[in-house]
């Protein structure tokens, strides 16, 4: 009874140990992930902050990585630190249903030698020590980064004109890439497109305000009335070929 | 419970110092040799029998019954000769003249006794060797149609000649697997022989007041306890392993047998407890493995060609593995 809660213990305070590395996997990953995405403007999914995404990323790999971690745990880790315990950790796992006098002499010696045994032995302290000045340079490059708004590119499509004619070879697929690009955006840009009557008259009103003393108030203090034509009445042909045009660009969108 | 628990303990303990004891009495007479010492306590501790190679004049017969002396068991003696019949060692029936009516009494051979030194083993016929056969595996001799039980605990210790094999029967394969281990007495060191002949040579008889440290109730008790002396899986696989890849071996023309696999953990563990220790060791294991398997395999002229003997090769697959 004394020994199965004795392996009891000795299995709780590895993955004591195992929780802790996996945090700092778990937490370090986070960070870079945070960090690349934010220099360069990655959106990992629409709709979804990245925070929350790497989050989740994050936290599934701590109870895989903590999950591997424990399925690995074997007595021998503990007699490897303490040689004290050598074979007898194993022997008395293994005979642990017996109660003859042999049997508790062994847990009996087993007790005795176990007494100093914690957590600590097993340890991998310069491990931790590197994964936590590993977290700890992401955090300062991450806050660095926050501080600065230092970001490598905004625009993805920035980044492809940058490239635009550096490989002869591909330069129609990256002008077809662009051409489609300003396409999809010209009706934010020009606006819904609508039905215009040729022929018709626009008129302007332009109106002003000013005292008489201003210098050149008088040539401009009478009301004018401008009349712009839609489109040349003469060129008919032409203004049905642009109205074609833009139906087709329409149709395109 | 706990208090039950170290009492238990402590019952452990005392069995470790009885051991203790039993090797300093015989140290009283025989001058050094532990190893040897320490393999014949392992023997009578695992209830197994004992082939001792050695040459003559080395002690064994003053061992043997040292030995028996200390812990209170009777002891008989066989030289065996071609001319050895199997009656000669198990008994026969006479007639018992005394009685009212003629009768046949079954009288006891030195078989009939704790420990039985069979001197020169392989100098007796097939037919006399076999006769030993049962009784090492039975643990009783069987006179006609009529089957006897030997004394309990019973532990036979057969001798051989390594340098005369003329006039010899080698023992086959079935009867010296039986034999739990083969033990090679080696000549003393130069202090040690010089120790010895001071001892027996100043005084007519010499034999000291030896103690009985424990009685043939508590030896029982001792195979018992040996028995239980904790084993982990790992450690037994491991000596699994070495016998069966003695069965692979190159070298071997045969390995040796799944008794030598259970002979090999059952020494292991009597090691363990002669040392103090309340669970068996891979270096137990390592330990036995010479004197448990060096008899039970055959090698190949290859491996003989080469010069190797059994030793070599044993440690060769104790390393490997």
């Amino acid at each position: 009874m004394r020994v199965e809660k004795l392996l009891k213990r000795l299995k709780r305070e590895f993955i004591k140990v195992n929780v802790i590395q996996a945090s700092l996997d778990s937490i370090g990953l986070f960070l870079t992930m945070n960090l690349v995405t934010f220099l360069f403007s990655i959106e990992i999914a629409s709709g979804l902050e990245n925070a929350q995404i790497l989050l989740a990323v994050s936290i599934i790999f701590f109870i895989g990585d903590l999950a591997y971690r424990t399925k690995n745990y074997r007595l021998e880790i503990y007699e490897r630190e303490n040689p004290e315990l050598k074979e007898v950790l194993r022997t008395a796992r293994d005979n642990l249903d017996k109660s003859d006098i042999a049997s508790q002499a062994l847990f009996d010696d087993l007790m005795e030698r176990a007494r100093s045994v914690t957590s600590d032995s097993i340890i991998p302290s310069k491990t931790i020590i590197q994964k936590i000045l590993v977290v700890g340079g992401l955090s300062f490059m991450t806050a660095l980064s926050g501080i600065a708004d230092i970001q490598i590119q905004n625009n993805p499509t920035e980044i492809l004109s940058n490239f635009e004619g550096l490989n002869s070879k591909d330069n129609n697929t990256e002008r077809k890439g662009l051409d489609e690009i300003k396409f999809k955006n010209s009706s934010r840009i020009l606006g819904e497109p609508e039905q215009i009557n040729t022929g018709s008259n626009i008129s302007i009103k332009i109106q002003g305000e000013g005292n008489k003393t201003d210098p050149g108030f008088e040539s401009y203090n009478e009301d004018k009335e401008v009349a712009f034509e839609a489109a040349d009445p003469q060129m008919p042909e032409n203004l049905k070929l642009a109205r074609e045009y833009s139906l087709a660009i329409r149709d395109f969108e | 419970m706990k208090i039950k628990s170290m009492n238990e303990s402590k019952k452990y303990e005392k069995a470790n110092e009885k051991l203790a004891d039993i090797k300093e009495e015989v140290g009283k007479v025989i001058v050094g040799q532990e190893k040897i010492l320490d393999q014949i306590l392992v023997a009578i501790l695992c209830d197994g029998n004992i082939l001792l190679e050695s040459n003559p004049g080395m002690g064994k017969t003053k061992m043997v019954s040292t030995i028996s002396k200390v812990i209170g068991l009777d002891f008989s003696r066989i030289q065996s000769t071609p001319d050895l019949m199997p009656s000669d060692i198990t008994g026969t029936h006479i007639i018992d003249e005394e009685a009212e009516s003629a009768e046949f009494v079954f009288q006891k051979g030195p078989i009939f006794a704790n420990m039985v030194l069979a001197d020169e083993i392989n100098r007796a016929t097939p037919k006399t060797q076999s006769a030993l056969l049962e009784a090492m595996q039975e643990k009783q001799v069987t006179v006609g149609n009529q089957s006897y039980k030997l004394e309990n605990p019973f532990f036979l210790m057969a001798t051989q000649n390594p340098i005369e094999q003329e006039g010899t029967y080698p023992l086959p394969e079935a009867q010296r697997d039986r034999f739990m281990m083969k033990v090679e007495l080696d000549y003393p060191s130069g202090s040690e022989e010089n120790q010895i002949v001071e001892r027996f040579t100043e005084e007519l008889n010499f034999s000291p007041d030896l103690e009985q440290v424990i009685s043939q109730a508590s030896l029982i008790k001792l195979q018992e306890f040996t028995r239980n002396v904790p084993i982990a899986d790992d450690i037994r696989e491991h000596a699994v392993e070495i016998v069966r890849e003695t069965r692979e071996k190159d070298n071997l023309d045969y390995g040796a047998s799944p008794r030598a696999s259970m002979n090999l953990v059952l020494a292991a563990k009597a090691k363990a407890l002669i040392e103090g220790r309340s669970h068996v060791s891979i270096s137990d294991i390592n330990a036995m493995a010479e004197p448990v398997l060096r008899h039970r395999i055959g090698l190949s002229f290859k491996a003989e060609k080469e010069g190797k003997d059994e030793d070599q090769i044993v440690q060769e697959i104790v390393h490997k593995v």
